[in-house]
């Protein structure tokens, strides 16, 4: 566990990025090659920078980086995240080619960046709305309860809504959570989050960094509309075998690494599970009211991170990745009257990464993922069984080459077979059984290809094309029926395999653009579009783990997305501090939107007729400032920003602000560094949720009528939260490491809103009547404590 | 019946909650006429106004009472007969002034037009009396001795879309009909065959709410009392009963109650209503 360590974050450029300026004929050419002082191992990802050509590159899956130079004395810049930065001076006259390697910074500082960016590489490449963050370097933060979550993290982030607590949904500009890319070692994953909400799928321990992509997402991403969420999973270590874990408040984790075959094959297992249960007697103590359902309720959560990686060749490098989550809960009150709720998320991939040459390479993956959800209550008198789920089948070829100084493409396919399994309900009462509306197995290819270049105009102007062009066929076997105005099936159209029951193509054009105004100054501008054909609805105003997933049909076309953002980026202080100013604008088209809730609609039997279709724009400013080195570093970002919705059946057809519309967002960490001491705290104000509320009341048959105002026409107070941590790291002993960190959540106690309930009193006949208001908040101040070892 | 499920899911969300009361700031609005209005075969038109209230205004007693809408003008017609309907007062009901008719009677498969005049606002509607339906059978279901509830067997018919209504009234305890707990429902799932349900005893006013005691005695006396409607009156009451179930729930519908009243809230409806009469044993 490399617990303190000193971060330069850098954009991972999405190959070399090529000179600026022509080749000359007495071209020299320059390698290098980086290995991990502590491990001896390759160094992917390494920035090699040249000071006095503002240019350079990453060393390959290899450690590789290689370029061809006019002679002349260059200082070169080789930086990776997390280890000590070297500066090479080397007058360069002939071919030459350079071993180094990097020491781990981990007793440098402490500092957790969300900005992802290296030296002055967010001033240069053409990289917008990107964070990042390094899970090694989060564990001194302040968190809920001890657990280091990466999605809370990134909420942190500018542009990110802050959700609240008890929600791990990610609302970037205005966007659903259902509209990120969440890719989990390339494959994607459909339901992020654990307990309801509370805390996401990601154990922090098996992830080695998250990195959130919000403008200028490249061509080779597609399916989803909003943004692009990669999480990498931890590699084993080729050299020995370790044993790290941590125990928390909530749940205890451990992960057991090492070599198969020395430097050739190697393993990681990390595992995680909650004891909630064993913790009840605790919970019924501090909880003044113990609500029935806690009394009576079973439920756990658990993870499961593992990756087999082989270096097969000096030129191939294999990773088999799995991942599988699941929670599971059981309300049981007596004998046959029991409900249950079960949910969980399998991940499994491989990837090939091939290098062919010095100037390109070949990455290929294959994946299947999947998301089930399922319900099941039973009573004495009736049962009710509800079940959900989405798989895929995909598969993904990218080839990059780098064929001149000035342009380098990246180019492939992707495909992606979908099943869907949006719901599925069976109930019976009293023997009865119920017939519910279906929408069962739906099929649908998606195919993609994409080319996108970086192409050096000038040594000012730097700009990425991209075009991605996707198809999209929703076939068969699929039964369709036809009803009369009764509701009864009059006629049942059925579909064959062969058969295409809605096709769609789209071309999602992508540009961005730097223009370097000063050495550390640019400007940047993108201009993307997306096409998403997987549409998501989720009950309405919480974050529940039923999430539905539903193809685009004849009936629902694909959702669309617009978006152009224009950005200044400056580094200050020789790269001590970054700042940004982004602005953006974003359209969307063909929303859904369940018009009365996704349950609702069962009862109805008729899911497409209760589909709201309709359009949203979001626009907003986002500034941040960090401050990268020191023992003191921190970040601040600010996000003024504004979402609305408009469906032509919901609020009379009027516009209205969205849910998690935040007009003012902010964000402050600070971390300070003292010999093994690290002291963090966060603060976050973000402006509350918009609600609809009861307007009006009216009395027929003696009981009381509550009709709401338009919709989400009131402001729930601020969301505001201070929480403060401090970590001692113990003294290193026969290789065991250990560190205690002591955290308190919500310092000041403040009742956050999480949902407003109302309640009407009285008896009419004698004339009284009361209304009451009563906030719900979730967590109180929170101390914590986590134990995290490794040897 | 089933809905019932979906707040367990809810309810998980309180294990950390902590509570309080908050006082919002929200916006007065204006005022509606809310009509309460039925009639029946064989029976006089029966018309309740009252006027609507901001709902985070201060309700107090002499608001209630000024919510009560006893100086209206009251007219029913069925194409052959108009009548306006007579004031009336009745002390043990919200609102205590009713107006009724004295000529006027209903009568299976007639339109009714409700014309209703109040200062310089003008309110309208219309509803059918629909054929009464009827029980194939109807018994006593027990838990034990102090928890019965009443199961009825009855077949739909196949050619139409049908709308029902059921209440209950418990001698000794009810003054009027009272819906049963689940009592609105129509033959969407169905349609054209035969079915049992079980009723249990609905919220008797909002005084009844927090103490409710869903279940029969042994001893009662019961008239059920099963009735049919048109669409429209069973748009409002189906809205209605769900506005009613998600009360006490974590996510309030935000679905307005529909109406079918012209230029008011509130229904205008017609039943065509059986009874039956039960010993509870």
């Amino acid at each position: 566990m490399k617990l303190l360590r000193i971060i330069f974050l850098f954009f991972l450029l999405a190959g070399f990025v090529s000179f600026g300026h022509a080749q000359n004929d007495t071209a020299i050419s320059f390698e290098l090659h980086v290995y991990d002082d502590s491990t001896g191992l390759p160094m992917p990802g390494v920035s090699v920078f040249f000071e006095s050509l503002k240019n350079g590159g990453i060393t390959d899956s290899l450690g590789f980086f290689k370029i061809d130079l006019p002679k002349g004395i260059y200082s070169i810049s080789v930086s990776s995240i997390g280890y000590v930065n070297q500066l090479l001076h080397k007058k360069i006259e002939k071919d030459v080619s350079i071993s180094i390697s990097l020491k781990p910074a981990y007793v440098i500082t402490n500092m957790v960046t969300v900005y992802g960016e290296s030296q002055t590489k967010n001033v240069e490449t053409t990289q917008m709305g990107v964070s990042e963050i390094k899970m090694e370097d989060a564990k001194s933060l302040p968190v809920l309860m001890g657990e280091v979550d990466p999605i809370k993290l990134i909420q942190l982030s500018s542009g990110v809504q802050t959700s609240g607590d008890g929600n791990t949904g990610l609302y970037i500009r205005g966007g659903s959570p259902g509209q990120n890319l969440l890719l989990i070692d390339g494959a994607p994953i459909y339901n992020p989050a654990h307990l309801m909400g509370f805390f996401s799928v990601f154990n922090a321990d098996a992830i080695d960094k998250v990195k959130l992509t919000k403008s200028a997402i490249p061509a080779s991403f597609g399916g989803r509309s909003s943004s692009l969420i990669e999480v990498d999973s931890k590699s084993g270590s080729m050299q020995t075998t370790k044993v790290s874990g941590g125990i928390g408040l909530l749940t205890s984790k451990l992960c057991v690494e090492g070599p198969l075959v020395k430097n050739k094959l190697s393993y990681i297992i990390c595992a995680r599970r909650s004891y909630f249960e064993a913790l009840q007697p605790l919970v019924k103590m501090i909880i003044n009211k113990p609500a029935s359902f806690f009394t009576n309720t079973n439920y756990y959560f658990y993870d499961l991170n593992a990756q087999l990686k082989f270096i097969a060749t000096k030129k191939d490098i294999l990773k088999l990745n799995l991942y599988s989550g699941a929670d599971h809960y059981l309300y049981s009150v007596k004998e046959n009257q029991e409900a249950s709720i079960n949910w969980g998320n399998s991940v499994y991939s491989l990837k090939w990464m091939h290098f062919i040459s010095d100037n390109s390479s070949l990455n290929q993956i294959v994946y299947a993922t999947g998301y089930s959800f399922g319900f099941n209550a039973n009573d004495k008198d009736y049962s009710f069984n509800l079940a959900s789920g989405v798989k895929d089948l995909g598969y993904k070829l990218e080839f990059y080459t780098k064929k001149s100084s000035r342009h380098a493409f990246t180019s492939g396919i992707e495909y992606v077979y979908h099943t869907y399994s949006p719901v599925k309900i069976e109930g019976d009462v009293l023997d009865v059984e119920l017939q519910f509306a279906e929408l069962t197995n739906m099929r649908a290819h998606e195919l993609a290809c994409f080319l996108s270049d970086d192409f050096h105009l000038s040594k000012r102007f730097l700009l990425n094309f991209g075009m991605r062009y996707s198809w999209y066929n929703h076939t068969g076997p699929f039964s369709e029926y036809s009803k009369d105005a009764i509701g009864q099936v009059v006629d049942t159209l059925v579909y064959s395999k062969k058969d295409v029951l809605a096709s769609y193509i789209f071309p999602e054009p992508r540009i961005s653009i730097r223009y370097l105004l000063q050495e550390s100054t640019s400007l940047k501008a993108s201009f993307t579009s997306h096409v998403q054909y997987t549409h998501y609805a989720s009950l309405p105003s919480v974050s529940m783990p039923f999430d539905i997933w539903l193809p685009s049909t004849m009936k629902l076309a694909p959702e669309k997305v617009y978006q152009g953002s224009v950005g200044l980026f400056k580094n200050l202080r020789n790269n001590m501090f970054e700042s940004s100013l982004e602005v953006y604008y974003r359209m969307y088209h063909n929303l859904i939107e369940f018009k009365r809730g996704v349950l609702n609609s069962a009862f109805e039997q008729s899911y497409y007729n209760d589909i709201a279709i309709g359009t949203g724009k979001s626009y907003g400013a986002e500034i941040s400032f960090k401050k990268k080195e020191g023992k003191f570093t921190g970040w601040f970002v600010y996000t003024l920003s504004h979402s609305t919705r408009q469906f032509d059946e919901i609020n009379e057809g009027k516009e209205f602000v969205s849910t998690f519309d935040r007009i003012h967002d902010a964000s402050c960490v600070l971390n300070y560094q003292i010999k093994k001491w690290t002291f963090s705290t966060c603060f976050i104000y973000a402006t509350g949720n918009a609600i609809t509320l009861p307007e009006k009341l009216y009395i027929i048959q003696e009981n009381i009528i509550s009709e709401y105002a338009e919709k989400n026409s009131f402001r729930l107070p601020s969301y505001n939260r201070l929480d403060i941590s401090v970590t001692y790291n113990f003294k290193k002993r026969n290789h065991f490491e250990s560190a205690l960190s002591v955290s308190v959540y919500n310092v000041y106690n403040r009742a956050n809103p999480f949902y407003i309930s109302f309640e009407t009193q009285g008896d009419l006949k004698k004339y009284k009547l009361s209304n009451k208001a009563t906030q719900v908040s979730l967590f109180p101040v929170l101390p914590a404590i986590t134990w995290n070892f490794k040897f | 019946m089933i809905k019932n499920f979906i707040y367990i899911i809810i309810a998980f969300i309180p294990l950390f909650a902590c509570q309080k009361e908050i006082t919002l700031d929200v916006e007065e609005v204006d005022q509606e006429v809310v009509v309460e209005g039925y009639i029946e075969q064989n029976a006089f038109p029966k018309v309740y106004l009252s006027l609507s209230s901001s709902f985070f205004s201060d309700i107090d007693s002499a608001t209630l009472f000024n919510m009560m809408v006893h100086q209206a003008k009251v007219t029913v017609s069925d194409g052959y007969k108009t009548e306006v309907l007579t004031l009336r007062k009745n002390t043990s009901h919200y609102p205590i002034y009713f107006y009724e008719g004295t000529e006027l009677i209903g009568q299976v498969g007639r339109t009714y037009h409700l014309y209703i005049k109040l200062d310089s606002i003008s309110l309208s509607a219309v509803t059918t009396i629909p054929a009464p339906p009827k029980f194939d059978s109807l018994w006593v279901g027990t838990l034990n001795d102090s928890m019965k509830y009443i199961s009825i067997k009855f077949t739909d018919k196949a050619d139409s879309r049908d709308y029902y209504r059921t209440f209950m009234k418990v001698n000794g305890q009810n003054d009027q009909y009272v819906p049963t707990y689940i009592n609105v429902f129509d033959d969407i799932y169905f349609n054209g065959t035969t079915v049992v349900f079980n009723l249990y005893k609905g919220y008797d006013g909002l005084a009844d709410m927090n103490n409710h005691n869903k279940y029969l005695s042994k001893g009662d006396t019961v008239v059920v009392r099963f009735c049919s409607m048109d669409k429209y009156h069973f748009d409002f009451w189906n809205s209605y009963q769900g506005k009613m179930l998600n009360i006490a729930s974590f996510s309030p519908s935000l679905n307005k109650v529909k109406t079918n009243i012209k230029g008011g809230l509130g229904v205008w409806g017609g039943y065509g209503a059986s009874y039956y009469k039960v010993i509870v044993k």
